[in-house]
């Protein structure tokens, strides 16, 4: 390595690597410095940052104690439990129901994927429609198939206990498209002999699809639940165009009678505080989401990665 | 495979896309239909359904005697009709009910059968059931309508009803086109009527009044199209009384005409501002991307330099972090920069894509060392290599990541939400859009119509180039 020869590689690497410090790797470490700070309440909209105060701890001890960011977390837990093994059964199933040489194949895998890359918001607006009360279309459906009304008045988005089930539904009908791709990519990687071998020595279809596929789609599957945590954690955009953090639990017992909302992940709620201007105390949730997905990615690697050998 | 198995498994795919791109199905319906009618299932009027399906008391309702034999025969009739001309008139209707009694309508029968055709209602005589029946409205409002009625001497525009005490804007919506016209109140209306109704200037309605008062006493316009034989009538007020002398069908395109022609928040923001805003966004964020992605994948593809494995991982554990991390930071940085409301704020902090990355390092590396080799003792410089070999060969990758940067940049709303201000002329589609539903709250149409125009460029390249999204993912994402 000559001197010229480094220095000629950091000319190449120069702009990605000045806009990935700029705007990537300053942003954490402001992000930190951030976090100790504390917006005066007397400071006007447009000098916030001038007005940062030294707090240390304070922010982080506060958040502890906040019962909305708790609940944030704990609806954000429920939302990835709910959309995670969803995405993946769903994903799961429709790339075994087109792991086959169907002519006509590619057009149903289009048709799949095509929500995938739909913009959210838009999808979101169109959801609203569809869970409104009294004319949406899943509201009369139910009315009118299954006579069951208790949604005509409150529709699926208004009532606290149905809001985040339904907005999970409507994201995992968007995003199973993504993970089908992958599976079948992964189905298609499978090596032909492993299942001769099983077929040979007399297992049924089930047994194999137990021992010898499932096995090599663990990788995959590991993969849709580090993306599936992190969409949970970074899920905004849904919420804005859904619920915009959805109705109120009155009066929740959990966390002594505070009005919380019920859609309201931690992601969104991360906005909303953004949006107020306590800069100081999202940059420490926005700390506190990353230890936590950090945590998660940690215990899932662990209580998958004995299973891929 | 079994012919059978075949065919239940297309089945079974076909119903499962449907129950996948059902939303979107539903969104093209309802950007369709006449503002308002978002609210009922209906897939055609349904006023002129429930007339295919009268029985004998529903026909004595309307004031036609039908012998009971005949009335299957009309009713068949009746769909038939509905089933071959895309709208029949009124006099069609009317036409064919004569013909199958064989003799004609009383006078009563004939305004009832023309109201439930026309899916217009004479506020001032139709009975709350008959109201109910056609509107849809609940059964205490159409008993308020008919019992305030006797009240205040009658309607006799569809403004009157704003006085009707607990009617709402919503429900003025519903009646409004409805509203049967009466010609004849045209004729008495004076000239400050005319401004109330028709929203004319003073002038206009003085020129309406002295044409009314130089015609023949009982003097009716049968059309709107006769409107325009008084001098300086436009048509744009000819049009705007259409939907008082017509049907209305349930369909209509007015809905993408108001998304597209007369949204304007502000000053010279439209919609195709908007979009040409999310063009420059996307396209610039895929431009510059690609050249940072490719000219550092090619560093670490090819290059061994002082500090290369420290660097690659502290770029991938920036993967690690949620995308929600930066959000505060970014933003302050940005403010600092004083890059609110540019473009290049929106562009450039999402152009160092650690992804992007990584596929044309694994692309790169996969291009055969020979080749460089050959170059390199040739005497070619960077440039020169870039132009000859790196370029040419992958061409299939920059596209690849191209569309999935262009994408991810049309869709990403809270980075775009954040950096303009409600009143920035920079603001791309999505931001847009969610002004929208502020905008126009309860008409669901027109956001239908919105969201429709939105999709539509996305799914057009979409259709075009599948290939390269599902190559992406797939080459990308799938560790070994």
């Amino acid at each position: 390595m000559t001197q010229r020869q480094t220095a000629l590689a950091y000319l190449l690497l120069s702009p990605f690597l000045i806009t990935f410090t700029i705007f990537l790797l300053i942003p954490v470490v402001y992000s930190l410095w951030l976090s100790f700070q504390s917006v005066s309440i007397y400071s006007d909209l447009f000098n916030v940052f001038g007005d940062l105060r030294f707090v240390g701890l304070r922010n982080y001890s506060d958040l502890l104690q906040d019962n909305h960011f708790l609940f944030s977390m704990l609806l954000t837990m429920v939302y990835a439990a709910i959309t995670i093994p969803g995405t993946i059964l769903l994903s799961l199933c429709l790339a075994l129901l087109l792991n086959n040489s169907l002519p006509g194949k590619s057009l149903f895998r289009s048709a799949f994927f095509l929500p995938n890359i739909l913009d959210m918001l838009v999808v979101g607006f169109v959801w609203q429609l569809i869970y409104s009360p009294k004319f949406g279309f899943l509201t009369v459906i139910l009315e009118k198939v299954l006579n069951i009304h208790a949604f005509h008045d409150s529709g699926f988005l208004a009532n606290p206990y149905t809001a985040l089930p339904a907005i999970a539904l409507a994201m995992i009908l968007k995003g199973a498209g993504f993970g089908m791709i992958l599976f079948l990519a992964s189905l298609n990687n499978i090596p032909k002999d492993l299942f001769e071998a099983a077929s040979i020595d007399g297992a049924n279809r089930l047994e194999i699809f137990l021992n010898v596929t499932l096995p090599q789609l663990i990788p995959t599957i590991l993969f849709l639940i580090v993306t599936g945590i992190m969409a949970a954690l970074n899920g905004f955009t849904e919420i804005y165009a859904m619920s915009s953090g959805g109705p109120q639990f009155v009066g929740s017992k959990i966390f002594g009678g505070e009005t919380l909302g019920a859609t309201r992940i931690a992601g969104y709620y991360l906005w909303q505080v953004f949006s107020e201007g306590r800069y100081g105390y999202a940059a420490a949730m926005s700390y506190m989401m990353l230890l936590f997905a950090l945590l998660i990615s940690y215990l899932n690697v662990k209580f998958l990665q004995p299973r891929m050998n | 495979m079994k012919i059978s198995k075949l065919l239940g498994l297309y089945l079974f795919l076909l119903l499962a896309a449907l129950f996948i791109l059902s939303p979107f199905l539903w969104m093209l319906v309802t950007a369709f239909k006449v503002p308002g009618t978002a609210e009922k299932l209906v897939f055609f009027n349904d006023t002129k359904v429930s007339l295919a399906q009268m029985s004998n008391e529903d026909w004595q309702k309307m004031g036609v005697s039908v012998e009971a034999s005949l009335v299957p025969v009309l009713n068949e009739k009746i769909l038939e009709l509905y089933r071959s001309s895309r709208v029949p008139g009124t006099h069609e209707i009317v036409d064919m009910l004569q013909s199958t009694l064989k003799r004609p309508l009383s006078p009563e029968a004939l305004a009832r059968v023309s109201q439930d055709v026309s899916g217009k209602l004479d506020l001032n005589t139709a009975s709350a059931e008959h109201i109910i029946r056609i509107t849809g409205l609940d059964p205490e409002k159409a008993q308020t309508i008919v019992a305030y009625r006797a009240e205040s001497g009658g309607y006799s525009t569809p403004q009157d009803l704003h006085k009707i005490p607990l009617f709402k804007e919503s429900d003025m919506l519903r009646i409004k086109e409805m509203f049967i016209a009466r010609p004849e109140i045209l004729n008495q209306l004076d000239a400050p009527g005319f401004r109330s109704v028709l929203n004319m200037s003073e002038e206009r309605a003085q020129v309406y009044r002295e044409f009314i008062n130089t015609q023949e006493e009982g003097f009716t316009f049968k059309s709107p199209e006769a409107l325009l034989s008084i001098k300086r009538f436009h048509k744009s007020e000819a049009d705007f009384l259409k939907e008082w002398f017509f049907t209305n069908t349930l369909y209509t395109l007015d809905n993408f005409k108001k998304v597209l022609f007369d949204f304007e928040p502000r000053e010279g923001f439209t919609i195709r501002r908007a979009f040409i805003n999310s063009m420059i966004v996307s396209v610039g964020t895929a431009l510059l991307t690609v050249l940072l992605c490719t000219l550092a994948g090619y560093d670490f593809a090819k290059k061994e330099f002082f500090g290369k494995n420290v660097i690659y991982i502290i770029f991938w554990s920036s993967m690690m972090i949620p995308g929600m991390m930066f959000v505060v930071p970014q933003y302050a940085i940005i403010s600092m920069l004083g890059g609110i409301n540019t473009f290049w704020a929106m562009i450039i902090p999402h152009t160092a894509n650690i992804f992007g990355l990584y596929l044309m390092k694994q692309y790169i590396e996969a291009i055969p060392h020979s080749l460089f080799e050959a170059a390199w003792m040739d005497g070619a410089n960077e440039f020169d290599i870039f132009r000859i070999i790196i370029f040419p060969l992958t061409m299939p990758i920059v596209a690849t990541l191209f569309l999935m940067t262009f994408l991810g940049q049309w869709s990403n709303f809270l980075w775009q939400l954040i950096v303009n201000t409600p009143d920035s002329m920079n603001s791309t589609l999505p931001v847009t859009l969610a002004l929208f539903r502020g905008q126009y709250s309860t008409d669901w149409t027109v956001l239908m119509a919105g969201a429709c125009i939105m999709l539509l460029p996305i799914v057009i390249l979409f259709l075009f180039s599948q290939r390269f999204f599902i190559q992406g993912i797939t080459s990308g994402a799938v560790k070994e």
